[in-house]
This record gives structure tokens, sequence and C-alpha cells, in this order.
């Protein structure tokens, strides 16, 4: 909290010092949100639990400007409820210099160049789902982030008329979204774990193809992890290394839009964790207004770590299936059902039963999750 | 009888296909500052010039495009002609472009004597207007394959 006031600050203070003819040049202010009802028949997954969660909603507001031909600076704030009460968070805060437009310098907290969703993590009106595939982008062992800390170059290149190139390259370091894992000092109580990259080198490349609408990318990020726990570094079994990789293609063309995404995570440190995950995401638009949309999505873990209990879950697999109404780009209700099985995400919101359910290998499965929601962007 | 009625068909669609097609041409026109030394440019830079995808004139000069607002039935002209893609597809472009932090829409002026005015006072504004528009005081660009 203490970070993002002091970056908001210093962001409004760049924007509000500089001469009125300079601010009143391409300056633009845009924004998102949304709200869900999540219910499941028993476990906690994605926006959804037992008691049905009236208290998903987000908004987030964005900022650029160009004070100079050559100068860009982009903020973007989000404020999120959930039944954890409200957070914010800096989503992101940099300056981009463009020397030319195949080669572009950024600096300060960047939006992650990595897969299909990293750099529009929450703009609910770019998906056909409100949330976004859990093998990936869900919690645990999210294999991706929002942001990095440091600096990266980024440009585009038209190989021909047809053919192009968008690629980046980045070094710093990366916040994963939080998660919280039973104590081992207190079985009985939790703590919450911040893990972090350091030293991150990572980058993108995307191939757009003369077929209007198809591209395809590969990304890849390397690193050290690091685990915090109530502001300390803490010992923690994932290791010190961390190899992620990822390879999508999408095709996107009014009305039909179909995308796939396989993403590798290894943390290795002696002890070898892999994480594997796929998607095929499709949806088609008619009549205007409506649009229907399927999903499979499957994440497969290998811990490789004999002191964990036997029943640990290792695998997630959600078969979803959506309504919506678009009354236009900018404004859209969602209504899907997700079966899940596998309880590697699907699980007890309470401690006590989580535990209970590992030590017993009796987990409530499959989950059935009902969503409804709204997202609009401006 | 039957034959004229036939010959009366060929003839019309013959004699009118063209004009539907012109007049799907001349529903907009491309403007330029007077001063740009452009005078003619293919559908395919244009649509790139648009979406920011080529932003400098000749290295040295930005490209300024100028878009009229999105309910306007000018624009879907422009935007199923130049970019083959309805108003919406673009706007999707666009909330993409505009969040993950790489670009910006061009702004939106309400009326053709608004986006005019754009393109005089901007030495590197593009834009377009309704095929009637008086365009004096900007130079209108030829728009080919």
């Amino acid at each position: 909290m203490k970070r993002f006031l002091i970056l908001s600050a210093l962001a409004g203070l760049v924007l509000g010092f500089l001469p009125a003819e300079v601010r009143a040049l391409d300056t633009q202010v845009h924004g998102f949100g949304g709200w869900a009802y999540g219910w499941t028949n028993g476990n906690k997954y994605s926006v959804g639990d037992k008691h049905g969660s009236y208290t998903n909603s987000y908004f987030a507001l964005n900022l650029s400007a160009s004070p100079y031909e050559k100068l860009a600076a982009n903020v973007q704030t989000i404020w999120k409820t959930s039944d954890k009460g409200v957070e914010t968070d800096l989503d992101y805060a940099f300056a981009e210099w463009t020397f030319w437009e195949w080669l572009k310098f950024r600096i300060g907290k960047v939006k992650c160049p990595f897969g299909i969703y990293s750099e529009i993590w929450d703009v609910g009106t770019l998906r056909p789902f409100y949330g976004l595939p859990q093998g990936i982008y869900g919690t645990p062992g999210t294999m991706a982030t929002k942001a990095y800390y440091g600096l990266g170059l980024t440009g585009r290149h038209d190989l021909s008329s047809t053919w192009g190139l968008q690629y980046d390259l980045y070094g710093g370091e990366m916040d994963f979204p939080g998660i919280a894992e039973t104590d081992p000092a207190n079985p009985m109580t939790t703590r919450q774990l911040e893990p972090r990259i350091k030293n991150a080198v990572g980058g993108r490349i995307i191939v757009q193809t003369p077929l209007d609408g198809l591209s395809a990318g590969v990304s890849a990020g390397i690193g050290e992890i690091k685990v915090f726990s109530g502001g300390k570094e803490i010992d923690y079994y994932v290791g010190d290394s961390h190899f992620l990789l990822d390879g999508h293609i999408e095709y996107l063309l009014d009305p039909v839009s179909v995308r796939a995404e396989y993403g590798h995570m290894r943390k290795l440190n002696g002890k070898d964790i892999n994480y594997n995950s796929f998607y095929v995401e499709g949806a088609y638009k008619f009549l205007e207004h409506i649009q229907v949309a399927v999903r499979y999505d499957v994440k497969l873990v290998d811990f490789n770590i004999p002191e964990l209990p036997v029943n640990v879950p290792d695998s997630n697999k959600d078969l979803g299936f959506g309504l919506n109404y678009w009354f236009n780009p900018n404004l859209v209700i969602k209504a899907s059902y997700h079966l899940i099985k596998g309880n590697l995400m699907a699980m007890p919101s309470d401690q006590m039963e989580y535990i209970t359910a590992v030590a017993t290998g009796n987990f409530e499965d499959p989950t059935h999750l009902f969503v409804f929601g709204s997202q609009f962007s401006f | 009888m039957k034959k004229f009625i036939i010959f009366l068909a060929l003839a019309g669609f013959i004699l009118g296909a063209p004009r539907l097609f012109a007049e799907e041409g001349a529903a907009f026109k491309i403007i330029v500052n007077a001063d740009n030394s452009v005078s003619s440019l293919s559908k395919d830079a244009v649509s790139k010039y648009f979406l920011k995808k080529i932003t400098q004139w000749d290295g040295q000069t930005a490209i300024q495009p100028v878009d009229l607002p999105a309910g306007s039935s000018v624009r879907e002209r422009f935007s199923r002609v130049i970019h083959d893609k309805t108003v919406s597809a673009i706007k999707n472009y666009w909330q993409q472009q505009i969040f993950s932090g790489r670009s910006s829409p061009p702004p939106e002026k309400s009326s053709d004597s608004e986006v005019i005015a754009y393109v005089k006072a901007n030495p590197g504004a593009i834009g377009y207007v309704s095929g009637g528009a008086d365009t004096s005081g900007v130079k209108v660009l030829r728009v080919h394959e």
C-alpha cells in the first residue's frame, strides 16, 4: 500500500507539473471494471464459493500521456473487492521512449509481455469468459504475472506487406500473485506467501501471419525465485531457479475468436517441480449481440517432493460453457457454467477442511461453478 | 417481350453495378494537410496509418490520424472499405492496444468540419470526411488497391 501511494504521488507530480500546453498533447483516460456472482457446490474456485459470492468487483483507471513526440507515460491503478476486503494495486507505471517503431525503450513497472493475457489481465471486454484460464493465470502455481519492475525493449517490424513481428525483451524483478499456505510452524493456521522472481530475464515474439486475424507467439523467462512471508524471505521448497515457457496461437476475426495456449513452469533446486498447462478457448458471436463460448483448460503438476503428503492434489481440469450478451464492444453481460475435476485449484475454503481432505484423500470432486457478471471498459 | 425484359434487366445490371461501387467509393474522402506532398496512397497504407502501424510520413513528420465518432455512418463505411472490418472490431483492436500500454486510438472529432479544421491545423494529419463535404483548404488523396 505504501509503495502504491508513493508511486501514485510520483505519477501525479510528473503529470501535474507539466506545462499546460504539454499536458494538452495527447493525454488519454481509459478504464475498465466488472462484477460477478460466483457459486459452487462446495469448493472455492475462481470467483465462486459454496455460499454464493457477490463481492467480486474491480475497477481500473488507465492514464496515458505523450508530452513529447517520442515519449509516452502509462499508468494503471486497480481497486478490487473480494471476501478479503478491498485491495488496491499499481498495475503498471512506466515511461516509453520511441527510437523507431521497431525499437522502443521502457522503464518502470512495465506490463509483462507473456502469453496471450498477461498484458490485458483484468480487461473483461477482451475475452469471452469472466475469468481467465485458471491453469496458466490462476493460483496456486500461477505461470504469468501482470508486470515486471525493470527495463525492457519492445518493437514491431513488418517483414512484408502481410507478415509482421512484434517482440519484447526485458530484465528485472517480478511479483507473482500471493497464495495462502498451511503454516508449518502451526498447521492449524495459514501464512500468506509472496513469491518474487529476482534477476529475471525474459522475452516474447509474436508473428502476425498473412491470414487476417491469425497470430502465434512464444514467450520465455528465467530468474531466481525468492518467497517472502510477512515481509521476510523464507526458506521454501520451490527452489531457487524459475523457468517459464509459453506458446500460443490466436485467431481473432469477428465474429469468431479462437485461442490456444500452452504454459510450462519449472522450479529447480535439487527438487524439481514441473507445471504444465494447456487450454483451448473458442467463441462465436451471432445476431450482433449474442456470443457463445467454450473452453477446456488443463493443469498438471509433478511435484517430485517425497515429503509432501500423498493426497496433495496435482491436477485441475476445467470445462466451461459461456453465453454472453454484448451491448456494444465496451459492455457485456456474461454467464458461464464450469465443470471442474481435480482439486489442485478447486479446494475447500476452510483451512481445517483442506487439511482433513489432504490427510484422508476425501476431496469434493467434481466441482460445479456457475458465474454471472458484467464487464465494461471505456 | 420476355427477351426484352431480360435485355433490360441485363442492361440495368451492367450500367448500374459500376455506379453502385462508385457510390461506395465516393461515400467518403481521405484528406491530408494542404502542405503534404503525398497525393495518393494504397488502401493498405491508409489502414496502417489509422491503426498507427506506420507512424511517420517520411521519417520526419508524425502521422496524426483523426476519426469520426463510432456511431457515424461515414466511419462505418470507412472501416469496412479501408480496414475490411467493422467499427466494433477496430474498437477491440484499440482496447487491446490501450490496455497493454502499446498505443492509443486517434482522437475523434464530432463532424466533418471539425475533422477538416484538425487536418488544416496539423501538418501530419490525415482524416476522412463524407463524400459531399467541402474540402477546400485541405488535400483530397486518391486511394488505390
